[in-house]
């Protein structure tokens, strides 16, 4: 059986394959094996739609792992061919390692066994090191070096709790756990938690996350703060809520304490930074916290709707840090500057725009069906009290979402002159277009 | 044949879409003339309707929240959808005069706050209904942050947004209660489940919906938004903002407050009575000492909301239908007032009631009509706030007698109104006014659609006050 997992492992040593030949033929040029990577990329999401997933031993599906792994490629896709219009010229280590990150992606969310997902996230994370170093700023040295160092401990987190769980229930393999010896096991599942905060960047494990966005390319921001959040945040829900079972109220307490801590801390930040990369570092990591929140609940409906959450995040950041991107290369950092957005490009002004709005969650796009379900499910286990705080949070993050599409100031669209249009900004926008769709249309998975 | 209320989704999309691609294409079509024959269009079809009947119209979006768009009439639909129609309509050329730059933008944003408001009175899902009244509420934010006065519109944008942003906060909020105690977002559906809820979950409904209204009348404590929304507004913006979202608040206090919930209502009867008398005298006090003429306006549009919250908690059928016909005949009355205010700074320059003086001499359409909407505004009997107040009156008084003294603070508007009139129009002509000219003829024209509207509201109340039942 064919699957995408399949493909892109395949593509990953058909790559390293073809890059060897291209060597040996003394070829300078290197497109070919960028049109193969992209070519492998869309075949893996053909694949997915097609086959869905696969379910062998230490991987298996569960009921979402067919959609969550359909809009990671989708997006993966998508920041691919931006990174390809982007830097034409990048080396085909970045081809390899981009295939390799989004391997490691679509491994961590149909992992079944602790192994399985310990190798899925470093897979994704030595592939990420150098994605962010890959950017020639000045800042990238210091942010590979703290993501580099971060991820190590967190890693070594991770395994020492994976540890304690093996002592504790005899097993790694998730759903397969009974008969535990409590005290490990506990702590275990405590330290797994923190292990995999790192990734999913919940407040206090994400302090690596403003830093590295920041210095990256952007169009790698946009893979980080999707792809590789959200196989961080669906390797939470795989452990906490399809492997282990623990509806204990004690984990669920845990788990709001570190959500509300995310949203609020998030929040606050993002709302006194003037750079304008920065600020929506900040509010990415202010929507995981949200989508960590559905989680929290511990069951079918919370879980759901944080699925729904993760998809709108995801796509929404991934748009508004591609737009960005176009900005970011004439010299747009800080907020004072954001009125020479559309004159820079409209497209891409709309697409920041409608992305800002879908993180803002104000209808009709999707973020508000995410906030919408979130809500509902929280509000249907009587959690009334923490609807009013998120509410109240919300509001606060009103000001500065507004700031933003206040300072673009899109009334002299036309009477300004354009600076700069190319063919490349033009082909960008294209997929700018695309996700713009997606923000809209998305709202037809509400139902997952 | 009767028309279906999906057009109004569809006629202002269209004029959207036109207007799209008149950007791209060259030679350009005049923006104008596109958004007008939009507009047109949407009149002329609620016009076709009002006599052949409206059909409502339901899709299905997504099953298992029961998110579904459906439009249909409810029992005061009428009256607000003809605020919807007409009031942008006529203020319309107010935006032709004023928008220079990039207008477009300006016209999409328009069609957009057009479309959904109309939308918003005809909703009968109430998600369907949050959306479109989370676009309204984002597209006048941009109108005024946008095209606003240049020193202000940041400062007032945000301010609005964030106030009226957490009064969507408890809408939805409520919205999502109903939706867990009756299984559905449709507004038949909970009308007839409603009854099953627990009480503290009525309670709470009811809370959050009053909230929402409070903030969106708005009524004293939450009302600071407004004024400086106003001043900071282009005229387009303040007539949506006065004529129709204001409206918004008493809409569905009415709709899931006062026929959803009437018994929680009258549990809260006598505060709320008070605290909109309070509102309404100690807006009229604050009025009284402005300078600015709009900022007088939007004052006096806060006490004539005031008065609707009287006649909405009166809880008895003269006080209600009293408070659905105050609201379009204000709609009307203080749109008028804030195109005036417009062509006030557009003519002279200024705002200011003291640098003004003795413009009837130069300008004798423009005073008659200002005359005329202040005479409205005040309600002089014929005209139709006369007929919407004296509901209110009669409703209050049959409930608690303590809702007669806010005929004090009619007084006192009629006070400060008349005050306004003596210092713009007949002191003596300053000298720098002296080259001031008077209107032009689509001004008059324009004044004169709303006089008549006034005027007809007022002569004959029966058009309207059938149009609308009152459910208690």
């Amino acid at each position: 059986m064919i699957n995408a997992e399949y493909v892109l492992f395949a593509g990953v040593l058909g790559v390293i394959l073809l890059d060897l030949l291209r060597i040996g033929l003394k070829r300078q040029t290197n497109n070919i094996i960028h049109y193969v990577t992209f070519g492998i990329l869309i075949l893996s999401f053909i694949t997915e739609l097609v086959f869905g997933n696969m379910n062998v031993e230490f991987f298996s599906s569960v009921q979402y792992s067919y959609f969550v792994n359909g809009f990671v490629l989708f997006i993966s896709v998508a920041v691919y061919a931006y990174l390809l219009i982007d830097t034409p010229e990048h080396s085909t280590y970045i081809d390899v390692l981009y295939l390799f990150a989004v391997l490691g992606a679509t491994l961590v969310i149909i992992s079944s066994n602790f192994i399985s997902l310990l190798i899925a996230i470093e897979m994704i994370s030595i592939a990420s090191y150098s994605l962010v170093f890959f950017q020639k700023t000045l800042g990238r040295m210091e942010a590979t070096m703290k993501y580099v160092a971060i991820s190590f401990i967190s890693v070594i987190i991770l395994i020492f709790g994976i540890s304690l769980i093996y002592a504790g229930a005899g097993t790694l393999s998730f759903g397969k756990v009974s008969n535990v010896d409590y005290l490990p096991f506990i702590l275990g599942v405590g330290i797994v938690i923190a292990g995999l905060a790192f990734k999913a960047t919940i407040v206090p494990f994400h302090m690596w996350a403003p830093d590295v966005y920041e210095s990256s390319n952007s169009a790698v921001t946009a893979f980080l703060v999707s792809v590789s959040k959200t196989a961080g945040l669906l390797a939470l829900i795989r452990v906490f809520f399809f492997g282990f079972q623990v509806s204990s109220s004690f984990v669920s307490i845990v788990f709001f304490g570190l959500a509300i801590a995310t949203i609020f801390f998030a929040t606050f930040l993002a709302s006194v930074q003037d750079r304008i990369k920065r600020l929506l570092a900040y509010s990415s990591i202010a929507q995981a916290g949200f989508a960590f929140i559905g989680l929290a609940l511990l069951n079918r409906n919370g879980v759901s709707a944080s699925i729904f959450y993760i998809f709108s995040f995801a796509v929404a950041d991934a748009l508004v840090f591609l737009a960005y991107k176009i900005f970011e290369d004439k010299k747009i950092i800080y907020l004072k500057d954001a009125n020479r957005m559309p004159r820079i490009s409209k497209i891409a002004t709309a697409a920041m725009f409608i992305g800002v709005l879908s993180l803002f969650g104000l209808p009709p796009t999707i973020g508000f069906f995410g906030k919408l379900l979130i809500f509902s499910a929280l509000l249907a286990h009587g959690y009334v009290s923490l609807v009013i705080a998120l509410f109240a949070i919300l509001l606060f993050s009103t000001f500065y979402y507004a700031n933003i599409l206040m300072k673009m100031d899109l009334s002299d669209i036309h009477s300004s002159q354009n600076e700069g249009q190319n063919i490349r900004i033009r082909m960008k926008e294209v997929i700018l277009v695309l996700l713009m769709i997606a923000i809209f249309a998305g709202v037809m998975f509400a139902g997952i | 044949m009767s028309i279906s209320l999906f057009l109004f989704l569809v006629i202002p999309a269209i004029g959207i879409i036109w207007l799209y691609i008149n950007s791209l294409i060259k030679p350009r079509l005049d923006e104008r003339k596109i958004v007008l024959s939009a507009v047109a269009a949407t009149v002329a079809t609620f016009l076709v309707g009002l006599i052949t009947g409206f059909s409502g119209f339901s899709i299905s979006l997504v099953s298992s929240i029961d998110f579904s768009f459906s439009l249909g009439l409810n029992s005061i639909s009428i009256p607000f959808m003809l605020l919807a129609v007409i009031v942008p309509a006529i203020g319309l050329n107010s935006a032709f005069k004023e928008i220079k730059q990039n207008a477009t933008l300006f016209y999409v944003l328009f069609l957009l706050i057009y479309m959904s408001l109309i939308l918003l009175f005809v909703s009968t899902n109430l998600i369907s209904l949050f959306v479109v009244w989370e676009v309204t509420l984002i597209s006048v934010f941009f109108m005024i942050a946008f095209w606003g006065e240049e020193e202000t519109r940041h400062k007032a944008s945000i301010k609005f947004l964030v106030f009226t942003q957490f009064g969507s906060f408890t809408l939805l909020a409520g919205f999502i209660l109903m939706f867990l105690y009756t299984g559905s977002f449709n507004l038949f559906v909970i009308r007839t489940m409603i009854g099953s809820v627990p009480a503290w979950v009525s309670y709470t409904i009811f809370g959050l919906v009053l909230m929402t209204a409070l903030i969106k009348m708005p009524i004293f404590p939450l009302h600071s938004w407004l004024p400086d929304a106003h001043t900071s507004a282009p005229t387009t913006g303040s007539v949506i903002l006065a004529g129709l979202l204001l409206k918004m608040g008493g809409y569905v206090l009415l709709l899931f407050g006062l026929e959803l919930l009437p018994n929680v209502a009258s549990i809260i009867q006598v505060p709320a009575l008070i605290l909109g008398v309070f509102t309404l005298l100690y807006v009229s006090l604050v009025a009284s000492a402005q300078k600015d003429f709009k900022r007088l306006v939007a004052y006096s549009s806060i006490f004539y909301m005031a008065l609707v919250f009287i006649g909405i908690f009166s809880i008895n059928g003269y006080g209600e239908s009293g408070a659905v016909f105050l609201m379009v005949s204000h709609g009307f009355i203080v749109s008028m007032l804030f195109v005036l205010a417009g062509i006030l700074k557009e003519k002279t320059g200024t705002r200011d009631i003291d640098k003004l003086g003795g413009l009837a001499k130069n300008m004798p359409f423009y005073a008659f009509f200002l005359m005329f909407a202040m005479l409205a505004t005040i309600g002089v009997p014929g005209m139709s706030n006369f007929i919407g107040e004296a509901l209110v009156f009669i409703g209050g008084y049959m409930t608690y007698a303590f809702v007669l003294f806010s005929l004090a603070g009619v007084l006192i508007a009629t006070n400060y109104y008349i005050s306004a009139i003596k210092r713009i129009l007949f002191t003596s002509l300053k000298k720098e006014l002296q080259k001031v000219r008077d209107i032009s003829v689509y001004d008059i024209l324009q004044l004169s659609f709303f006089s008549m509207f006034i005027l007809v509201l007022g002569i004959v109340p029966g058009i309207l006050l059938n149009s609308f039942s009152v459910t208690l």
